[in-house]
């Protein structure tokens, strides 16, 4: 008797959102992460640009986000993958202080900036296995 | 006498001064604090001190008479009370106890310190140390992501190293001149000292800067520019015009102002008299660099042409 087909996914690498607005750090970022076995959706520089990604296509299993981004703050993209129940560390160079005053930053998984690639993927890994 | 003298130290006081009793009621009032809170003293005499409270801070006052009435002394208690315009003022309060000739305790004194300015002094100098400790890491950040992706593959470690380092001038040159001046940097000063390095190496004449209008980079592009033309540079040593001593490189650029205001730098580097160019079989780094700095930092975009006679790039720099 066949079975009856359960819905699991196809095999895939990981994908991760990346929002950094340091064009550099974004690029070695993708690297990294490429190199790693994630695919990477973006890297984004902007609020807006991130949320139109998230918006239009194949949702992230997990995300990056540079914390200011040229005076901007991600949260509305922090709050967006909240309410998409997608997991997400943070990167930032700020002092954690600097963070606390918006709840949904508050309570994610921080890296800070620069980090070695060996924290950064552990952190992520981490938020994936949520 | 002596008291008269007292009573005109304390009028003539830049600091507020009160007096109240042990249940809160004031009984004098200085010219400095009728100029702090709003209130004059015929207002404030005989009413209670707790007008001045200000919102989610009416449990302080009594918590400081209770201070005062065990002999207790409250010093500079940095706290917020309001005006008689509703508005808030930040202070700096003294409240010690006043005794009568029998030494019993029957009221209290009260100094405050506008204290709004040091406060907005202070915010400022930790948000700009915030900020300037935010650059630092980032800085951190950018040379660790140029060490990193300095290939090691087929290079000597000396090779490896001046690789590294030559980026890191490029990265130098753009942080000094981003910085030295408000408001940006000169574009030909840009192009002059990233190339520099390069002119020395390669024979002054390798190099021909037709300088375009003057054009001043807002900072935050400054350094994606001078990575960009470090690039270029690197890979026209390596496989482009500056491989022979006949190559020549050609950088102008010109600016086209459009009707939106937002006006478009193009930057073109055009290489010659090189080897015969064929496309790249991989995109490395450098040309992955060129393109995120573009599309990114610089607005975009960024065109690379690998044509035979020589590598030509056009990059666009949106000036906002």
């Amino acid at each position: 008797m066949p079975s009856v087909s359960s819905p699991e996914p196809p095999l895939r690498d990981p994908l991760v959102l990346v929002v950094e607005d340091e064009f550099l750090l974004a690029l070695d970022l993708e690297l990294v992460l490429e190199r790693h076995g994630f695919r990477v959706l973006g890297p984004t520089a902007t609020v807006a640009q991130a949320l139109r990604l998230l918006e239009d296509g194949e949702p992230p299993d997990v995300a990056l986000l540079d914390v200011n981004l040229k005076g901007e703050m991600v949260t509305p993209v922090a709050e967006a993958l909240r309410a998409r129940g997608v997991p997400f560390v943070l990167a930032s160079a700020y002092g954690s202080a600097q963070l606390l005053s918006a709840a949904v930053l508050a309570a994610a998984p921080k890296v800070s900036k620069p980090t070695s690639e060996r924290r950064l993927l552990a952190a992520l890994a981490e938020a994936v296995g949520r | 006498m002596a008291n008269a003298l007292l009573a005109a130290i304390v009028e003539s006081s830049d600091d507020a001064i009160a007096s109240k009793t042990l249940a809160g009621i004031v009984t004098s009032w200085n010219r400095a604090a009728e100029r702090l809170f709003g209130y004059a003293a015929e207002e404030m005499i005989g009413r209670p001190i707790a007008v001045l409270a200000a919102p989610g801070r009416e449990h302080e006052m009594p918590a400081i008479l209770e201070r005062v009435r065990r002999g207790e002394r409250v010093d500079h208690f940095d706290t917020v009370r309001r005006r008689k315009d509703g508005t808030l003022v930040e202070v700096s309060l003294t409240v010690s106890p006043v005794r009568d000739g029998h030494g019993r305790i029957v009221g209290a004194s009260k100094v405050a310190r506008d204290i709004t300015e040091r406060r907005r002094a202070e915010r400022e100098r930790e948000l700009r140390f915030g900020e300037l400790r935010h650059r630092v890491k980032n800085l951190l950040a950018l040379v660790q992501a140029l060490a990193r992706r300095t290939a090691t593959e087929g290079r000597s470690g000396a090779q490896y190293r001046d690789a590294f380092l030559g980026r890191l001038d490029a990265l130098a040159v753009a942080h000094e001149l981003a910085f030295a001046a408000e408001g940006g940097a000169d574009l030909a000063t840009l192009v002059g000292r990233t190339l520099e390095p390069y002119a020395g190496e390669c024979g002054a004449a390798a190099v021909t800067v037709a300088a375009g209008p003057a054009v001043t980079l807002p900072a935050t592009k400054v350094q994606a520019l001078a990575l960009v033309l470090h690039e270029l540079a690197t890979n026209a040593v390596k496989h482009g015009a500056w491989s022979t001593p006949e190559g020549r490189v050609r950088v102008g650029w010109r600016v086209e102002e459009a009707a939106d205001e937002v006006h478009r730098l193009r930057l073109r580097w055009q290489e010659r008299g090189g080897p015969r160019v064929a496309p790249p079989a991989a995109r490395g780094f450098g040309t992955r660099l060129v393109e995120h700095a573009a599309a990114g930092e610089l607005g975009g975009p960024a065109e690379l042409v690998f044509a035979p006679e020589g590598l030509e790039a056009e990059i666009t720099v949106l000036l906002g």
